[in-house]
């Protein structure tokens, strides 16, 4: 249907025009480059090619890269992004961006950075140095004097050490008694331990250890710092103030530095850009003169890409070729506007595979309808559709968030649609007459409305399939497979409408019976084709779970209705005097904000379901690639084309 | 005396509506506030790793948390029905009260059990948005997988409250 068709685009030019032709290509945006040294093998390409080109151009623009995004990480630490993500971008030509990236002044606030930061990093390890350090002098504060001086003499032993608090009584105790001339000062304790300083005669060291053995001594040698210990706890808090000014100059420096961000961003954007062609440029084979290189291009752009090159490169050589059987090719879509948007819903589940047709058309009728119901207020269709249309006029969004928006603003037409059909404006809080009929009133018929539309894609999904084995030349089993179930299931819903019920019983039996006799046809023997045939209707149970599947669409419309008007039922008893209606408000907008970000949620994901399981589920495979072009991506300003491509 | 007195107040229509509207709120929250925790774990993982994907984590995370919304929903349809909102409350029959808890089960227990099944499902899903971002919307999808039946569910309820006549 919308699938267009893609060509293998093979190119041969002159290897001094190859950086030209990749910037063609990139700025033309409308071919995805197949890398060729995944595909040749190694004794081929030696065969053909000179050896694959070095990477040291691309490392190098890398490298530059790395170094611009750093600098522009370390910046945004220092002084927060404020530009606006509605912001409009720079437009810039290529000729600015490479001047720019060559200025002194730029590099010079790189390399300021990565000072700064190694600066930083510095600071940093000298700082949990000097924690560690008062962490370890904290219990020896009290200890009036200079570490330096306390370590044993010649004749006295001098020791600090931990005892466990509850010992240092009867380590005192034995002290006394076996160690004459002996000290065990505490100098503090805390919940455990008691920090303790020793001194004896280091005659005596024997009587000592055995005593402190017995008892959980532990040594602790204190770190070499000046001073006593809260002398020195006391500089550490000065040194620490130091590094807080210090830091503070740093992030002065950065924010004066951050005058350079702009230059940055447009010098990012600008060795992405390059370096993205560095590495499409090395896909290709070479030989002395020559390079060849490869690509898939849709079918309507085939002309125009021929028509760009060779205006600048009339020596190149262009063909464009059938992709081959084994080719991975990717799935180029063409939708009309109204329905692109809904592509989104088919690739996040997958694009259409080998044998698949777009299913979009299809796909954009069945969500819009879905989504509306499922949310169905038209107050709030009126909020998603303006803020769709609001977000595509100004942020001009590109791929999948376009779709997205889009997604949004259509949905939100279809939700103001079914609203007032239902008589939903914010719920109750507009009261206007339904222009059908009001579902908290009438539920058991929007629940048929639902089966309804349920059954209409099912048998839409039917229908699919069978057009899919037809075009394959299946023509049987279209009429089995599909067919025959189409038969029983239009049997089966007669059923429903007395007036019809013999009529039903025929179309029924004729359906069912033919299932069984087909549904077993590729089994061998006779017992086999009966069993899978009878076995078959037991599928009934899945068509049925499919169909009931659909009552979703009315639970969520009720939901939406309901949670609207509970809202509206709190808010209004707040209501009374000026207060109240300010509160009242207040409460009005919070509520339903939460609710159509809630049901929204909600329709997107139950809508995509429908598609996913009771649709798809039908006919449809996916697996197909998405069509991934070469082209111009920048993140910070946008490119300007110096000539029209 | 007082057994006899508790007994009449026990099978009261209109403590019978409220214990229902009660029931499908309290059930269906309890299973939502332990899914949308579930999925909260995974998705705190999920950022610490890569902070930028909070939005997604979060989309996942809000999941599971449709279950309460539809107990809440259910409730306050009870409510209503009873009048309670409006300040006076109906004479409900010993039948009708019965009738409406019996309603309020489907929500209240299928809410329970789905949102906590649910979460784990959004939990798992955070592993996509993890390594696969962009593949978000399968891990959405199978969380939603797991809500139909809460849905429906929903649905029985309150199809009931509607049918029932006070």
């Amino acid at each position: 249907m919308a699938k267009v068709d893609v060509k293998k685009m093979s190119v041969i030019a002159l290897r001094r025009d190859k950086g030209k032709l990749v910037e063609i290509l990139q700025k033309l945006g409308k071919a995805e480059i197949i890398d060729i040294r995944d595909k040749i093998p190694q004794e081929e390409w030696s065969k053909l090619f000179e050896t694959h080109e070095s990477a040291r151009e691309l490392n190098e623009i890398q490298g530059k890269l790395g170094e611009v995004q750093f600098a522009l990480e370390f910046l945004a630490k220092y002084v927060p992004v404020k530009k606006s993500l509605f912001a409009e971008k720079e437009v810039l030509d290529e000729v600015a961006m490479e001047k720019l990236s060559r200025s002194e002044e730029l590099w010079a606030a790189v390399k300021e950075c990565r000072d700064l930061e190694a600066r930083l990093n510095a600071l940093r390890s000298e700082e949990m140095r000097l924690l560690s350090t008062v962490e370890l002098l904290k219990p020896w504060e009290g200890l009036d004097i200079p570490v330096q001086e306390i370590k044993s003499t010649e004749k006295v032993a001098l020791f600090t050490g931990s005892l466990p608090a509850d010992a240092v009584d009867s380590v005192k105790a034995q002290l006394n008694e076996k160690v004459p001339e002996s000290s065990l000062q505490v100098v503090s304790t805390d919940r455990e331990l008691a920090y303790v300083m020793l001194v004896y005669r280091k005659s005596m060291e024997q009587q000592v250890s055995e005593i402190l053995k017995d008892n959980s001594w532990s040594k602790i040698d204190l770190p070499p710092v000046e001073g006593t210990p809260a002398q020195a706890i006391e500089q550490a808090a000065k040194k620490q103030k130091e590094f807080e000014d210090i830091r503070r100059q740093i992030a002065e420096k950065a924010a004066g530095l951050s005058e350079q961000r702009p230059n940055l961003e447009v010098v990012y954007d600008y060795y992405n850009l390059v370096s993205s062609r560095a590495s499409v440029a090395r896909t290709a084979g070479n030989t002395r003169e020559t390079f060849y290189m490869e690509g898939w291009v849709a079918k309507p752009d085939m002309e125009r890409i021929e028509k760009a090159v060779l205006k600048r490169l009339p020596e190149a050589y262009i063909t464009f070729s059938d992709p081959g059987e084994e080719d991975d090719v990717p799935v180029v879509l063409k939708n009309p506007a109204l329905v692109e948007p809904f592509e989104m819903i088919t690739d996040l589940y997958s694009p259409p595979g080998k044998g698949d047709f777009d299913p979009n058309k299809l796909v954009s009728i069945f969500y819009f309808i879905f989504f509306g119901m499922m949310i169905s207020d038209a107050g709030y269709g009126i909020v998603l559709t303006l803020l769709g249309l609001w977000a595509l006029k100004t942020l001009k969004p590109k791929g999948i968030l376009k779709k997205l928006m889009g997604l949004i603003t259509l949905g939100g037409i279809s939700t103001v649609f079914w609203g007032a059909m239902f008589g939903g404006w914010f719920g109750d809080l507009f009261k206007a007459r339904p222009l059908w009929m009001n579902p908290l009133d009438d539920p058991m018929s929007l629940l048929l409305v639902s089966f309804v539309l349920g059954i209409i894609q099912i048998f839409v999904g039917l229908g699919a399939a069978a057009y899919k084995n037809i075009k394959s030349g299946n023509v049987l089993d279209a009429v089995f497979d599909q067919g025959l179930w189409a038969v029983l299931l239009v049997g089966l819903i007669m059923f429903a409408f007395p007036q019809l019920g013999g009529v039903a019983k025929v179309i029924s039996a004729v359906g069912a019976v033919g299932l069984v006799l087909t549904q077993g046809r590729s089994k061998k023997n006779i017992f086999g084709k009966l069993t899978s045939g009878i076995l078959s209707l037991y599928d009934i149970t899945g068509y049925l779970s499919d169909v009931l599947s659909y009552s979703r669409i009315l639970a969520l419309g009720l939901a939406t209705g309901v949670i609207a008007m509970v809202i509206n039922t709190m808010a209004k008893m707040l209501g009374g005097g000026i207060i109240g209606y300010v509160l009242m408000s207040v409460a009005l907008i919070i509520g339903h904000v939460f609710n159509i970000a809630i049901n929204a949620l909600g329709a997107y994901v139950h809508s995509s379901r429908l598609q996913y399981v009771e649709f798809f589920g039908k006919f449809y495979e996916g697996g197909g690639r998405t069509f991934n072009p070469f082209m111009v991506k920048t993140k910070y300003t946008n490119l300007k084309s110096e000539e029209e491509f | 005396m007082e057994v006899l007195e508790l007994k009449l107040a026990l099978t009261q229509g209109q403590f019978l509506s409220v214990l229902g509207a009660a029931l499908a709120v309290l059930l269906a929250g309890i299973g939502s506030a332990i899914g949308v925790g579930i999925a909260g774990q995974a998705a705190a993982g999920v950022v610490t790793e890569d902070p930028s994907k909070f939005g997604q984590t979060l989309l996942l995370q809000a999941l599971p948390g449709t279950q309460g919304i539809y107990g809440l929903l259910t409730g306050f349809v009870i409510m209503q029905k009873i009048g309670l909102i409006g300040g006076n409350i109906a004479d409900v029959s010993t039948t009708s009260g019965l009738l409406i808890l019996a309603a309020a089960l489907p929500i209240a227990f299928v809410g329970l059990f789905s949102a906590i099944a649910q979460g784990k499902a959004a939990a798992s899903g955070m592993g996509v948005v993890a390594k696969r971002p962009e593949e978000l919307a399968k891990g959405i999808t199978y969380a939603a997988m797991v809500e139909t039946y809460a849905v429906l569910a929903l649905l029985a309820s309150i199809l009931m409250i509607f049918g029932i006549n006070i």
